[in-house]
């Protein structure tokens, strides 16, 4: 029978294998990490706006008015050029409004984003949709391994239980050897502006029907909805439904310390709910939690829609024309960008010009 | 073709095996998506 090993020399050479492979981030760490911004153009261009997010920190350098973070539901939720075009006429300047993203959601990424973000360049006020129930489990975000590397949070993640140290170690040795080819081979393809900007805007999905179903151009002018509405006033607002379920204490954790990297940077922040497919008929916008309790951030505000009052003009049939599947294509997006754009100008004049948030 | 055959050190074996559950045990703690996620379309 063939042995599986066949001499200590094997033995050796195995040993060091798999030992050198679950050391790999230590070993990276003490060697020294690739630049930062190589952890971003190592984001495979098929997983959505990672590129747009290196080029949005690390190369654009003017502070931004608004800036948005989260998933995916936001690249499809929210235009970005309709509110800077708003903004800027209510200003009377020009305005920038930017955008970081990744598919998938998670906290622990969102943090991320907004910290590499804040390292590098000013937001006058940071937007960020909270996790719906698309966000299964309790454990690091499906691309931790591309984005966390050893030793780069260490205070960040010191606080965390064991279990959750322990997972984010183990997305470290995934993503190592990748981490690694960022070292010799960096990708080149982000230099492709077209391409960046096309991959930003998740463009593709724009005009798709309803899971696959033929797109049919629907109405997208916002029934007229008032400006206090599209607010939250606190825990037991009946606009509402903050008792869905919680988050685990993984993404719990991250929530805090988004919370805290508001208050350390000084920066207004703010909640932003897109709704989601199966909200359909609803008169509340559902939470998973009191956000604002969540964050540290007592006054933070969220900014939401109920489904039923978004598409009060819209026959039922019909509102699965907004979407292509949890996400809007682009009659959702467009429909709702224009419905929330009066509170987010309202929101920019309040917190930029007026009060603080916290 | 006949491989060299050397009984391996005990020891090394049991390094070895000790490796092997620690790899084993730390993939059961990995974000199950990221794996499938990594196999399906996102490999290397």
């Amino acid at each position: 029978m063939f042995p599986a090993i066949w001499s200590n020399r094997h033995a050796v050479a195995l040993i060091l294998v798999i030992a050198t492979l679950l050391t790999l981030p230590m070993l990276m760490s003490l060697v020294g990490l690739p630049p930062r911004d190589r952890v971003y153009s190592g984001i495979r261009v098929e997983t959505g706006t990672g590129p747009l997010d290196e080029r949005e920190i690390f190369e654009e350098k003017d502070p931004v008015d608004i800036l948005f973070v989260g998933s995916s539901l936001i690249v499809r939720g929210v235009d970005l050029d309709y509110i800077q075009q708003q903004l800027s006429s209510r200003l009377g300047r020009p305005v920038k409004i930017a955008r970081l993203s990744l598919k998938w959601q998670g906290l622990d990424m969102q943090y991320m984003l907004m910290r590499d973000f804040l390292e590098h360049r000013k937001a006058r006020l940071v937007i960020m949709d909270m996790p719906t129930l698309a966000l299964i489990g309790d454990s690091p975000h499906i691309q931790a391994y591309r984005w966390m590397r050893w030793g780069e949070f260490p205070r960040s993640t010191a606080d965390l239980s064991f279990r959750s140290r322990v997972a984010i170690y183990g997305a470290q040795v995934l993503g190592a050897p990748r981490q690694l080819v960022n070292y010799i081979r960096p990708n080149r393809q982000i230099r492709d502006q077209n391409l960046v900007a096309k991959l930003g805007s998740q463009s593709e999905y724009g005009t798709v029907g309803y899971f696959g179903g033929p797109f049919v151009p629907e109405p997208r002018t916002p029934p007229a909805i008032p400006l206090e509405s599209m607010f939250s006033h606190g825990a037991s607002d009946s606009n509402f439904d903050f008792s869905g379920q919680p988050l685990g204490p993984y993404h719990q954790y991250w929530a805090r310390s988004i919370g805290d990297l508001a208050k350390q940077y000084n920066v207004p922040f703010a909640m932003i709910h897109i709704p989601e497919d199966t909200e359909k008929g609803m008169t509340q916008v559902p939470e998973r939690m009191y956000w604002p309790a969540v964050v540290g951030l007592p006054a933070a505000p969220i900014l939401a829609i109920p489904s039923a009052t978004l598409f009060r003009d819209t026959s039922p049939t019909e509102i699965n024309n907004y979407y292509y599947d949890q996400h809007f294509n682009d009659n959702g997006k467009e429909l709702f960008t224009r419905a929330i754009t009066p509170a987010l100008l309202d929101l920019y004049t309040k917190e930029v010009h007026g009060a603080p948030v916290q | 073709m006949a491989l060299p055959s050397s009984k391996p050190n005990p020891v090394l074996v049991g390094v070895l095996f000790a490796l092997c559950f620690a790899a084993i045990t730390l993939t059961l703690f990995i974000t199950p998506e990221s794996l499938s996620v990594n196999l399906v379309y996102q490999a290397f």
